[in-house]
């Protein structure tokens, strides 16, 4: 079996967080090749569901066309069974799919998370298809040591949707801050029984004094 | 000696009558109305299925007839027609019901296992080289907390009912559930009405031997196939009242 390139997975931070009655799903938008900033606005959040959205890191061309397939799945999923695809069902079928090609792997690591009829869930999966539930708080990418420091210690069940934002945008700058392959502005993404809204948030530069922090 | 070309409507499936008919497919709803009688029933706590098994012989094992399966852990099948088209039918629907747990992690919906299993019966209607199905199902099970209750034929038609019967009893069933059906029945009761509607499709040709009783309740959500003690409890009964 091929080894993964080294490269794999580095140059992205991605946050997810469960909240009371909801999830955040977070990143920051660099995208690099090698030492090259390669885009500053690069989308990482994908909506796959009407509630379900898909963070990505690792090879973009590969995580795009995952996001299309599995797209393509919910839709598919909702319209033969008049219902949606819980999170669960969205993260085993892109493992089942990731696992099958796992000699010629697509280079990711995804967090699928949203809102279902179990409740808000998220999940990480990675490139040969192992997936698993998180409870609380989960991050990929070469900046997630980093943000993992403020998440694991900002981090308290029942939290607030605004606290939640908050903590995700925290632990990006941080990692904006102190990993290269992390940068530029912050898109937040946050799913509830409600709502899907995404937002863009600003990475470092025109942050706010108090903001700051 | 001139040779026949002339071929008859009724034998390749794929092809339509001039009036719009596939004769073989109607050919094999008949093998249905000429099958035992299965019945469905829902109520208010779940739903039952009640086949009879017509035993023609004394020296024939009664347990060897099966015409009811269980599907998954929550949905079960009661079959008329062929036996051995029904068993096919039933390994199918066992192994979509497994797949979808496979790819989802989700027991399958019983709208969706009857739809595929549907899909696939269609097929055989369209395509030559093969026959229709010539069965029946009751496909019964609980989706999101509700009891299900689907009838297939060998055209791949799907209905959902209250209550129903297939095989050779349906006229008679049919009429006893019109008369007498009621959503708010216990599960008890509704068996008994099926049982009355078996004994009116059979002309009282049931006992504990040829009767099987399936059922499935809202509490756990598992079927399960009712054993010989438990059947002979509703027949006493029955024959009782």
């Amino acid at each position: 079996m091929p080894e993964l390139p080294h490269e794999i997975m580095k140059g992205t931070t991605t946050i997810g967080i469960v909240f009371n009655g909801g999830v955040v799903l977070a990143t920051e938008k660099r995208a690099t090749m090698g030492n090259l900033v390669a885009s500053k606005t690069a989308k990482k959040v994908y909506k796959i569901a009407p509630r379900i959205g898909m963070t990505i890191a690792g090879g973009v061309g590969d995580a795009q066309q995952l996001a299309r397939i599995i797209q393509v799945e919910a839709s598919l999923y909702e319209i033969r069974r008049a219902k949606l695809m819980s999170v669960g069902a969205v993260s085993t079928l892109l493992s089942n799919y990731l696992n099958q090609n796992r000699y010629y792997p697509y280079y990711v690591q995804l967090l699928v998370g949203g809102v279902d009829e179990r409740g808000p869930s998220v999940y990480s999966v990675d490139a040969l298809g192992g997936a698993s539930r998180e409870d609380d708080i989960v991050a990929t990418g070469s900046g997630s040591p980093i943000a993992y420091g403020l998440l694991e210690d900002g981090y308290r069940r029942g939290m607030s949707e605004e606290e939640a934002i908050d903590l995700a945008v925290r632990s990006l700058r941080s990692a904006i801050r102190r990993d290269v392959g992390s940068g530029e502005d912050i898109n937040v993404v946050v799913i509830t029984q409600e709502k899907y809204e995404e937002k863009k948030v600003p990475g470092l530069h025109r942050v706010s004094p108090e903001a700051a922090n | 000696m001139q040779p026949q070309y002339q071929m008859g409507y009724d034998r390749a499936i794929t092809v339509f009558s001039p009036d719009g008919r596939l004769y073989q497919v109607e050919y094999a709803r008949e093998a249905v109305k000429r099958g035992t009688t299965a019945v469905g029933i829902k109520c208010n706590e779940g739903i039952v299925l009640i086949v009879d098994k017509r035993v023609s012989s004394r020296l024939l094992e009664p347990s060897s007839i099966e015409k009811i399966f269980r599907i998954d852990e929550h949905i079960g099948v009661a079959s008329s027609g062929l036996v051995g088209d029904a068993r096919a039918l039933v390994d199918r629907a066992r192994v979509e019901s497994q797949i979808n747990r496979v790819s989802y992690d989700e027991k399958i919906d019983v709208e969706t296992l009857a739809k595929k299993l549907c899909d696939h019966m269609q097929v055989y209607t369209q395509f030559g080289g093969a026959r229709p199905y010539g069965t029946a199902l009751l496909i019964v099970g609980i989706s999101d907390g509700e009891p299900r209750l689907f009838e297939t034929d060998p055209s791949g038609t799907l209905l959902e009912y209250k209550a129903t019967g297939i095989g050779t009893g349906r006229p008679a069933v049919m009429k006893t559930f019109d008369e007498e059906f009621d959503p708010s029945m216990s599960c008890s009761d509704a068996i008994m009405l099926g049982l009355k509607a078996l004994h009116a499709a059979t002309e009282g040709k049931f006992d504990v031997n040829t009767v099987e009783i399936g059922i499935i309740v809202k509490e756990d959500e598992l079927f399960r196939k009712m054993g010989k003690d438990e059947v002979k409890q509703y027949v006493d009964r029955f024959e009782a009242e």
